[in-house]
């Protein structure tokens, strides 16, 4: 391309004449206004896709191995069967699931408790990101042991860190199966966490694994190993690699499996919803071509006194074709400027307000996440739109004859 | 003199236009040699076709009958990115309003052939501003054209028209929108330019006063050169 094109395009389109006049400042703000929804509403779309991710990755690891009959005792020895298979496997630990009922100052409410190795659980787990007060260590002396607990359980239940609270356990009869045994085991609170889903923050309780064990009376018995691998996204692979080789009666699932059906909408919805808020982009590329139609017209003169110095009508409609590029790209830059303002908006609005209800959405609250991938399509798509719609008028500026602008005075 | 000595050669221009039903003849068979260097004014009334003539001879328009030849090349049988190199190599053009981009200093808009032909902006800018001082403009190179006056304005006009330097400059009424004192001027500009820069200069006038000043002159009538 001749190096004076976007020279003469740029000082042509920043003139009183053409972006400062007439429509051109509304087509403008059409397409900021569209880039910007795209930005906020992809935002929004892969800030829950990443929200439930780390959620389920910080709390119940990047894959589970459970075992349909009794684990073996020696778990180091599984941990090193798996880390032969999968090679990624950075640390374990062992975990027990354990339903109760939480009952304190008058108030009861279901729970789950997860018992954890505390010496390991920070190598698989990452509670320590999650501490809204208190702290996330489960080690230590206290005369009863030590507990985490969701955010919203520990204000239903009016906790604070540093208080005591007791769970009932019902624990089967030995002779009669039939029946029930309460036991009783009273924790102190370590620590508060937003566990980021709804319904942990609900009903989770984090505690040591041998208390768990002892106030559930199932000795050394555990439900799995918590895994974590190199990476999150290889998770996956991994957990199918190792079911195939560990085979029944181990059971693997990885942090997709518990959500799969919300992952999977996230996949489908966000082409969906790119293609409907581009529908605003598109919209607004109209507008742009209008702009610029005025614009060939206007410029009439110009375009006969430029073919006159030696612009062929090729170059004459590249000017032109740039211009909507150019007015792509200031869509796109400002576009991307209202978006993070919108999102910054979001946020707001969900940490005054609860715009998310957890009941409906399962999270509480979005960590709005802009992804490159997620911008470099709003910009390819944003910029190939203008250009499209600027063909048109910039083939009508190329076939003008100069001699009629020279005329046209 | 010899043919090798011509620059430009129009045989038999015809041009008419579509108006209504039937067919508005411009140019009626018009033949003209330029030579190298050499200086010609074409008078006539509005309406004879002299600007339609300059417009075809400097490749904006295409006849509808006839030939043109640029020493030996033959101009119509080139498509238009050879043509638009061509002209912007070969020819200059001034017309009765000055033609400015207004977004565009005085000084850009000299550099602007330059930029066209693929020089750097260094060397355009040192070439339009070496021009503009040798048209009296220097203090003015950073002026918009709605800060300049009517002559400041046709003086840039024919800055741009000449910063590739051309080998011949057509001009179709350039002091036809200016006073007389400042149409003196220009008309004396000309001529200095056409010794300085050894171009063959084409004007197209209906001024008597300014025509007979040149060398050689043709009048036409009708679209026919007037015997």
């Amino acid at each position: 391309m001749n190096k004076s094109l976007p020279w003469i395009a740029w000082r042509l389109l920043m003139s009183r004449k053409t972006l400062f006049g007439g429509s051109a400042p509304l087509a403008l703000l059409g397409l900021i206004l569209g880039v910007a929804a795209l930005v906020a509403s992809m935002a929004v779309m892969s800030g829950f896709e990443s929200t439930l991710k780390k959620a389920m990755a910080d709390v119940s690891g990047h894959a589970q191995v459970v075992k349909r009959s009794r684990f073996p005792d020696d778990w180091r020895e599984l941990e090193e069967r798996i880390r032969k298979i999968e090679p990624t496997l950075v640390s374990s630990s062992r975990f027990v699931f354990i339903e109760a009922v939480l009952a304190h100052s008058g108030k009861i409410s279901g729970v789950l408790i997860q018992g954890v190795d505390p010496e390991r659980v920070n190598h698989v787990l990452n509670f320590r990101s999650r501490v809204v007060s208190g702290s996330e260590d489960l080690r230590g002396s206290t005369e009863v042991p030590l507990a985490l607990m969701g955010k919203s359980l520990a204000a239903k239940m009016n906790l604070k860190v540093g208080d005591r609270f007791r769970v009932v356990v019902p624990v089967a009869d030995a002779v009669d199966p039939s029946k029930f045994q309460r036991r009783v085991g009273e924790f102190q609170l370590q620590g508060i966490l937003d566990l980021g889903k709804y319904e942990w923050n609900e009903r989770f309780i984090v505690t040591d694994l041998a208390a768990a064990q002892k106030v559930a009376d199932i000795g050394d018995r555990y439900s799995g190993l918590l895994l974590r691998f190199k990476d999150v996204d290889h998770a996956r692979d991994a957990a199918f690699q190792l079911s195939q080789t560990l085979g029944s009666p181990y059971w693997i699932r990885d942090w997709r499996d518990a959500n799969e059906n919300l992952f999977e909408a996230v996949q489908v919805e966000r082409p969906g919803i790119f293609m409907v808020v581009l529908i605003i982009t598109l919209v607004a590329a109209f507008n742009v071509s209008a702009t610029l139609f005025v614009n060939v017209v206007r410029r009439f003169k110009d375009i006969a006194i430029l073919k006159t110095v030696g612009l062929s009508p090729k170059d004459i409609i590249k000017i032109f074709a740039l211009q909507g590029v150019f007015l792509g790209a200031i869509g796109l830059f400002f576009g991307f400027l209202l978006g993070f303002v919108l999102c910054g908006l979001f946020s707001l609005a969900q940490s005054r307000l609860g715009l998310i209800s957890g009941e409906v959405y399962r999270l509480d609250s979005i960590e709005l996440n802009i992804r490159w991938v997620d911008s470099l399509a709003i910009c390819v798509a944003t910029l190939a739109i203008c250009f499209i719609a600027t063909l048109a008028p910039a083939r009508r500026g190329g076939k003008l004859n100069p001699v009629e602008g020279l005329r046209n005075e | 003199m010899s043919d090798s000595n011509v620059f430009l050669k129009a045989v038999d221009i015809h041009k008419s236009y579509t108006q209504g039903t039937g067919e508005l003849e411009i140019l009626r068979g018009v033949s003209l040699e330029i030579k190298e260097g050499e200086a010609l004014a074409i008078l006539g009334a509005s309406g004879a076709g002299k600007s339609t003539l300059l417009h075809i001879m400097g490749t904006l328009d295409r006849p509808n009958r006839g030939e043109l030849y640029c020493e030996g090349r033959d101009l119509l049988a080139m498509g238009d990115e050879e043509l638009s190199r061509f002209r912007n190599a070969e020819m200059g053009f001034v017309f009765q309003f000055h033609h400015l981009l207004s977004e565009f200093s005085a000084l850009e808009n000299v550099m602007i052939p330059c930029r066209v032909a693929g020089e750097s902006l260094r060397l355009a800018r040192e070439k339009a501003l070496h021009l503009l001082d040798f048209m009296g403009l220097a203090e003015r190179a950073e002026h918009f054209p709605n800060q300049l006056s009517g002559g400041e304005l046709q003086r840039v006009a024919i800055a741009r028209a000449l910063v590739r330097h051309p080998r011949i400059l057509f001009a179709d009424e350039p002091t036809g929108n200016l006073d007389s004192m400042t149409s003196g001027k220009i008309q004396e500009l000309f001529f200095r330019l056409k010794e300085e820069m050894k171009l063959a200069l084409v004007i197209v006038t209906h001024d008597l006063t300014f025509a007979t000043r040149f060398p050689k002159v043709y009048r036409m009538k009708d679209g026919q050169w007037q015997s």
